[in-house]
């Protein structure tokens, strides 16, 4: 059965904080989804909701491919994504503590993460 | 500027009369735009048949555009990035101040290398000479920024970061 999704969002927050890289979050990602991989723009959803990152710092998830396809290596994937994840972790590191079912918000209105 | 809170149906795009489908105007083989979101601040844009052709913008702080957009495999078929781009602008209209280029990989960042290798160009007149600054200047957004998280030497960049501005 599919996770749900504030299910998967923790699920990548404690990865991230066992010192898992995002090109293995991903993979998770892919993994969990069933036979149908999971549209980049998912991946890129996700990714965000879970460490409250930009689209600016997310969008690196749209040059990478969980088979080596992609232009960006997992290793360049990790490089522009693990700082930002670092970065943003005030943010996101006690989301799930404080049952903050907002998180750090979709992207609405005219805020900036 | 018209506000959509809901999901904009397929066939609404097909039949704009002043943006008829960009497979009649242009001759674009495989493309069925889908508007999926399209709020003050999102447009998502969607080929329904073909999955890694699409695009996605946000209007953040400031009026900063931010998008990703994407036509793969590179086969000549799909929406394409000029009409996309087009479409997006002109949902956002004149809210938009400047327009964003995060380039960590693709076709604009390939550009920005194979332009300023050598010497042969600055990296600002490199940026406008890719897809996305030809886009942005034909709506009036020909001045380039170059913002400090750029990284690497001309020639070979790792990432490049520029704000489109009018």
């Amino acid at each position: 059965m599919k996770a749900s999704r504030p299910a998967i969002v923790r699920h990548l927050r404690n990865m991230a904080r066992r010192g898992h890289a995002p090109s293995q979050m991903l993979r998770e990602l892919i993994d969990r989804s069933g036979p149908e991989p999971p549209h980049k723009l998912t991946l890129i959803k996700y990714m965000r909701e879970a460490f409250c990152l930009s689209l600016q710092e997310a969008s690196p998830i749209g040059g990478w491919a969980s088979d080596g396809s992609g232009e960006l290596d997992d290793s360049q994937l990790d490089g522009f994504i693990e700082p930002e994840i670092v970065e943003h972790r005030a943010q996101w590191g006690s989301l799930d503590e404080s049952l903050d079912r907002q998180g750090c918000r979709e992207p609405e209105g005219l805020s900036q993460n | 500027m018209v506000e959509y809170n809901t999901l904009v149906p397929s066939r609404i795009v097909g039949t704009r009369v002043k943006h008829p489908s960009p497979c009649l105007l242009e001759g674009a083989m495989n493309c069925e735009p889908d508007i999926e979101v399209a709020t003050a601040t999102e447009f998502l844009l969607r080929n329904k048949k073909k999955d890694q052709n699409f695009i996605y913008g946000e209007l953040i702080s400031g009026g900063q555009l931010s998008f990703v957009f994407e036509n793969l495999p590179k086969d000549g078929t799909g929406c394409r990035g000029r009409w996309l781009f087009d479409e997006m602008m002109r949902h956002f209209g004149s809210s938009v101040v400047a327009i964003q280029g995060n380039w960590t990989y693709g076709d604009n960042l390939a550009m920005v290398n194979r332009l300023t290798s050598l010497g042969a160009m600055s990296i600002e007149d490199a940026a406008k000479r890719g897809p996305t600054g030809k886009y942005a200047a034909s709506w009036g957004f020909a001045q380039v920024q170059v913002l400090s998280q750029t990284s690497g030497t001309p020639g070979n960049y790792v990432c490049v970061y520029v704000l489109f501005k009018k």
